[in-house]
């Protein structure tokens, strides 16, 4: 487990994790979103040991992070701006890891590179953006880590490769109970692949769920009818936005969803829709109900 | 340990700079075998062309290391050592590098002393291969004989000298983020403390020439300790720098300290310096201010010494320039080049506290007091140069010098003529340019206990009494009277020779020889001992005995002439001259030989001659150089040669004369173009009168004299004779001698003198006729006279009987000795002749 | 073999939960049969092998399955007669709704148990659930 409490970090003067708290639990696969510069790889940077908290304490399993190898040798840490040693290729890098990871396996190595169809003798010099992209990912799994983090590896792989990354990524949950970290831009990305979703904004974070609850949390009714009437028709029902066009409005409501139906039924509305939201848009009239404006989050 | 180093990483860090490690090691071992193949190549080639290897070089222990055998490997390495630990370490001037190599799980100190270690395997291993290969090269070489125990010492010295490099660039580069701000930085903090030091000495020995800051406050202005200058003076002028604990004491402590240093930084390095200038705007003002202050107090430094203002601006210039420049090229930005203007104040305060330093010392040195009551003792030191000079290496001190360094007397009558001389230097340092004072670098002990060097002018007097008291003291006597033993001396070293003529014989030979010379030495009386120490025993040989050694980690050098007296060292050295001046000798002669089978009349060459010649009625040798290229029309030329080589072949001197030192020598190069022929030979020349030796010193400056100076001399010498042949018989004859004498460099005297005859005695006649003859054989040649380096002297000739009178101005040569002047004026005119010395 | 839609507005772990239980109802999946591992499901359906544990979780809280450590999970006994009641309790209560509800806008009883036994003669050789 994961847990970082009361987190900050400046660089020079710029605060750019403010008081963050976040506990990440066991085999989860918890995912990260946030605007450019919200602070994704600050914090993931953090809970791998590369920087140290101004304030606040980053534990593993109840251990600090900071300059202590036996909590980072499990850590692996596959960042958006990806280092391979110069002039070097696959075989090279997992001899290094080899080295330096003591749980790098070069059996799961070579059945990776098989799967993803790359060839380890060559030159990373030849290998374009996406199958850096994945180089980096395999050696990572390779070295069977219990800690897992994707900076924005996903953002850009293709759908095969997407799938086959998933699927090693639970494969590993299931036999080692790993925690995967995946940030991204877009939620679209991470809707299939995690179980958790945080929004990091302005150096905290602002919003987490359970992915499922997400969906189901929020719902749209698309309500008619014949005599004027407005939001205050609606008065026991927990609406998170209200739009009104005419005799139509647009109600997103939280609560269950048979209930509210039942209970919008029984005022006999000419029409009566309840339709469901995508991810995103839950997410965006969370947000807005938290009291921030979605568009200077995400972009 | 665990937390210290780690093998997998280490290896790992080999790997990583394997390219340029291997660079390194094939550059160097290449590189630094030239050396013995060359030597090698040499020894061939002299065997081939004569048959033996004829420059037999045997290296001492000292030499083998100044001479600069091994100084390729040297600086390769160094200059290596800063590219491995930029290479190795350039990930921390990218930020997503930086943070990989941080995220790997180790300790950020493991990390930073196995990549350091990997470095120095690379490095030291590199040393090791060269040494190794260059030894065996060498020891191919019949020639070259060094101990194989030098090899471990070098090895040290030159593993430590990397440490030393490394040390700075590590701790450069982990407190700052781009390669141009640690190179800079490195260079800073590597130098910063001595160049401030050196701008402070600098102008305060302007100031005040006779101050020697180095002697007191515990050699902190002395270079001697800094590590760069004792390694370059080491390998290139003095090896003894090597024995001093004290050096390597304090360089410990610096490499030590720095590294230490370098991976606390590593350890508490924020990810964000990479590449960023600094860490924190306030280390980059840091920085700068630290580039910029060698400039600033170079700029001090003229306002002090210069007085042209212009000057001084340009320097100031200079500054601002190097102020500006190193921020924007280690930001690229114009904005904060800008916004750093107001920092200049600081710069400026900087300076000015260095400044108020100075005119602090001017003014404690000014009030500082010369009275003897605050003298407690006094002694003599040899003041050495601080930066590396290549003076230092032929001028390594003398054993006596080495042995009576620094030590003092207290005696009231020696503190009252140092404080004497002390208050003349203090007051007027124009004297500094006379004649009459001779400078000395005198140590002075504080009552307080400090001491302190000063350069001070004493007159001769004052120098001998002062000389002669230090010899009084029973301390400085035995100090001055010892003589090194042979363990002393660097392998190798100790050296007989006569005639200035090296042997290349055993060392075991040659410290048997040494170990009866100091017997004999001890056996003399304690005079004895001080009057061979000062060079002044009356019956020395042409024997010498030179060696190089090292004693307390100072170096020395002896350079004895065996006395007349040392029987048993003469007896034992005699037999290893024989065979070798009797090999120089056939072999000079042999190449002569084959000089003179040269073709002069056609082809083209150039002579050129060098030397001195003997004469036999002169006591001091006369200088003859020459160089004689054919022009073409011209026969002279030829038949200048021709006379030369008949004048060489004519005169050549004997085997006996040869080993007793007892002749000139001509050193002929001759380059015959055309028969791709090139010699240089030494030829020893017999005696012979000065009147040759003139003509043949003429004969090879190869000036057509003019027709009228040799008609001159003709005609003076015909005068001469005539005027006798006539006052011969029944001849009342005067002659008055007058003569303005100046050698040259003694006191310029008048000399009146008159000889008479009356006609009828003999030995008068006699006396006439012999001072005659001198002038005659004195008569300067022309080409000195050509160039006016001659002197008068005038003859007043009476013949009362057939009355006539006549005047004659004879010109003698002016190098004439003053004692062969001094002798014909006493055969010629008795003991109390006539001199008057100018006023 | 269950099979789910991610993109549903249903959560994925209802759908097992809500899948698993029409298997036990219908008796594809008798009391005491095991249920595939969630290993096996989660490749088999693709999906986050949290999401089926969580399933998994929720259908042992409801008694319906009880995991044995090292063998895996098993269908209860009751599971079958717990969801029949479920049902029943649920669906009684939705016609006992639709009933008052015709009721009320004028449908008579012997109309609403003609519709009922319409449906009954008009779906024999059919399945009952859809």
């Amino acid at each position: 487990m994961i847990e970082a409490v009361g987190i900050t970090k400046y660089f020079e003067n710029f605060k750019a994790l403010n008081n963050l708290n976040c506990k990440i639990p066991d085999s989860c696969i918890y995912g990260l979103v946030g605007s450019n510069g919200a602070g994704k790889s600050t914090f993931l940077r953090l809970i791998s040991g590369v920087y140290k908290p101004d304030e606040g304490t980053i534990l593993m399993d109840g251990q600090p992070v900071y300059e202590n190898p036996d909590v980072k040798k499990n850590i692996l840490y596959v960042t958006d701006d990806l280092y391979f040693l110069p002039q070097s290729n696959m075989k090279r890098m997992a001899d290094f890891y080899h080295a330096i990871y003591e749980n790098f396996s070069y059996e799961k190595f070579n059945e990776l590179t098989e799967t993803f169809k790359l060839d380890p003798g060559k030159n990373f010099n030849t290998f374009s953006k996406g199958m850096r992209r994945q180089a980096a990912t395999i050696l990572a799994l390779a070295a069977k880590p219990r800690y897992l983090f994707f900076d924005e590896t996903f953002d850009g792989l293709d759908p095969v490769m997407r799938n086959l990354v998933k699927r090693c990524i639970y494969s590993d949950v299931l036999d080692r109970k790993t925690t995967t970290i995946i940030t991204s831009h877009s939620l679209r990305e991470l809707e299939d692949v995690c179980d958790q979703l945080a929004m990091l904004h302005k150096g905290g974070i602002v919003f987490e769920s359970d992915i499922q609850d997400l969906k189901t949390s929020l719902f749209k009714v698309q309500i008619a009818f014949g005599d004027p009437f407005d939001q205050n028709k609606f008065p026991d029902i927990e609406m998170v936005n209200y739009s009104q066009k005419g005799s139509v409005a647009n109600i997103i409501v939280r609560g269950d969803r048979d209930a509210i139906k039942a209970k919008l039924r029984l005022m006999n509305p000419l029409v009566l829709d309840i339709l469901p939201l995508t991810l995103e848009e839950v997410f965006i009239y969370e947000m807005e109900a938290l009291g921030y404006a979605f568009k200077d989050m995400i972009d | 340990m665990k937390n210290i180093f780690n093998v997998k990483l280490y290896l790992q860090a080999l790997k990583k700079i394997k390219l340029l490690g291997i660079a390194c090691s094939a550059i160097t071992v290449v590189i630094s075998m030239l050396i013995p193949i060359f030597d090698l190549l040499k020894e061939l080639e002299d065997k081939r062309r004569l048959g033996t290897a004829q420059f037999h070089k045997l290296y001492d222990q000292a030499n083998i290391i100044s001479d600069g055998i091994f100084s390729p490997m040297l600086i390769l390495l160094i200059i290596f050592t800063p590219f491995f630990f930029f290479s190795m370490f350039s990930y921390l001037n990218k930020r997503n590098e930086s943070d990989f190599y941080h995220a790997i799980p180790f300790k950020r100190t493991t990390v930073v002393v196995s990549f350091s270690a990997a470095i120095y395997t690379w490095l030291w291993g590199t040393a090791l291969v060269s040494l190794l290969i260059n030894t065996l090269l060498w020891s191919l070489c019949e020639s070259f004989s060094f101990s194989f125990l030098l090899v471990p010492k070098l090895l040290g010295i030159v593993c430590f000298a990397t440490l030393y490099f490394g040390a700075f660039t590590l701790l450069a580069i982990t407190l700052t983020g781009t390669p141009v701000s640690s190179s800079t930085l490195a260079l800073i903090l590597f130098c910063l403390f001595r160049v401030v030091t050196f701008f402070f000495t600098s102008i305060i020995d302007n100031h005040f020439s006779y101050i020697d800051l180095t002697k007191s406050y515990l050699s902190i202005f002395s270079t001697k300790y800094w590590f760069p200058v004792a390694f370059l003076r080491g390998f290139f002028s003095d090896m003894s720098v090597f024995s001093n604990a004290a050096l390597w004491i304090w360089s410990s402590i610096v490499v030590i300290g720095f590294f230490a240093l370098g991976i606390h930084f590593y350890r508490t390095r924020k990810s964000e310096t990479a590449s960023k200038s600094a860490p924190s705007k306030r280390l980059q003002h840091l920085y700068r201010l630290a580039f910029t202050l060698p400039f600033a107090l170079l700029t001090v430094f003229m306002a002090f010494v210069e007085n042209d203002f212009s000057v001084i601006l340009i320097f100031l210039v200079l500054t601002l320039l190097a102020y500006y420049l190193y921020e924007l090229i280690t930001t690229k930005s114009i904005k904060s080049m800008l916004k750093c203007t107001p920092y200049l104040l600081v710069l400026a305060a900087v300076c000015a506290v260095f400044s108020g330093a100075v005119f602090g010392s001017f003014a404690v040195f000014s009030n500082e007091s010369t009275a003897v009551e605050d003298i407690k003792e006094v002694g003599f030191y040899e003041k050495r140069s601080e930066l590396f000079s290549f003076e230092d290496r032929y001028y390594t001190l003398s054993y006596e010098e080495m042995t009576t360094n620094d030590l003092t007397i207290s005696s009231e009558e020696a503190r009252k003529i140092v404080s004497d001389a002390w208050l003349r230097t203090k007051e007027d340092s124009h004297i500094f340019y006379s004649e009459l004072y001779q400078t000395r670098d005198v140590l002075i002990v504080r009552p307080s206990g400090r001491s302190i060097g000063r350069r001070l002018l004493f007159t001769t007097d004052e120098f001998n009494r002062l000389e002669d008291l230090l010899l009084s003291s029973p301390e400085y006597n035995n100090a001055f009277l010892e003589i090194p033993s042979e363990k002393e001396f660097y392998d190798g070293s100790l050296r007989c020779c006569v005639n200035d003529a090296q042997n290349y014989t055993d060392f075991e030979i040659n410290k048997k020889i040494w170990n009866l010379f100091v017997a004999e030495y001890n056996e003399l009386s304690e005079q004895d001992k001080i009057l061979f120490k000062q060079n002044a025993l009356p019956d020395a040989t042409h024997y010498r005995i030179t060696g190089r050694g090292d004693h307390h980690s100072t170096a020395f050098r002896i350079d004895y002439t065996v006395p007349a007296s040392f029987v048993k060292t003469i007896e034992a050295l005699q037999p290893l001259y024989e065979y070798e001046l009797d090999d120089q000798y056939t072999m000079m002669k042999d190449e002569f030989e084959r000089c003179k089978q040269l073709d002069f009349k056609e082809g083209d060459y150039s002579i050129s001659i060098d030397g001195y010649l003997l004469c036999n009625n002169v006591s001091g040798p006369v200088s003859v150089n020459g160089f004689i290229e054919p022009v073409s029309e011209d026969e002279s030329t030829r038949l200048a040669v021709e006379k030369i080589i008949a004048f060489l072949k004519d005169h050549l001197a004997t085997r006996k004369e040869f080993q007793n030192n007892d002749c000139g020598m001509i050193t002929l190069q001759i380059n015959h173009f055309s028969s791709d022929y090139y010699t240089a030979v030494n030829i020893p020349i017999a005696k012979v009168p000065y009147t040759d030796a003139a003509l043949f010193k003429e004969t090879c400056s190869n000036i057509s004299y003019e027709k009228d100076t040799e008609a001159m001399i003709f005609d003076i010498r015909q005068r001469m004779k005539d005027f006798l042949a006539k006052g011969k018989e029944n001849c009342e004859l005067n002659v008055h001698f007058k003569t303005y004498y100046d050698n040259n460099d003694e006191d310029p005297i008048w000399f009146d003198n008159a000889l008479h005859y009356d006609g009828a005695n003999q030995s008068e006649f006699e006396t006439l006729e012999n001072a005659f003859d001198w002038l005659d054989s004195h008569i300067v040649a022309a080409y000195d006279y050509m160039h006016g380096d001659y002197q008068t002297v005038t003859l007043v000739l009476y013949n009362y009987t057939l009355e006539i009178e006549e005047i004659l101005e004879i010109p003698i040569g002016a190098k004439i000795p003053r004692e062969d002047f001094d002798d014909f004026a006493k055969r010629t005119f008795g003991e109390d002749y006539n001199i008057q010395k100018e006023e | 073999m269950i099979s789910i839609d991610i993109y549903s507005r249903t959560p994925v772990y209802q759908q097992i939960i809500d899948e698993m239980k029409k298997e036990i109802v219908l008796g594809i999946l008798p009391p005491g049969a095991q249920l595939s591992s969630v290993r096996e499901l989660s490749i088999e359906l693709d999906i986050n092998p949290n999401t089926v544990q969580k399933a998994y979780i929720e259908l042992e809280r409801q008694g319906l399955i009880h995991s044995v450590p090292g063998k895996g999970s098993f269908v209860t006994e009751d599971a079958g007669a717990q969801i029949r009641r479920l049902i029943a309790q649920e669906e009684s209560e939705r016609i006992r709704a639709a009933a008052g509800h015709l009721a009320s806008v004028g449908f008579s009883e012997e109309i609403i148990l003609e519709w009922i036994h319409d449906i009954f003669r008009n779906s024999k050789g059919e399945n009952y659930h859809d």
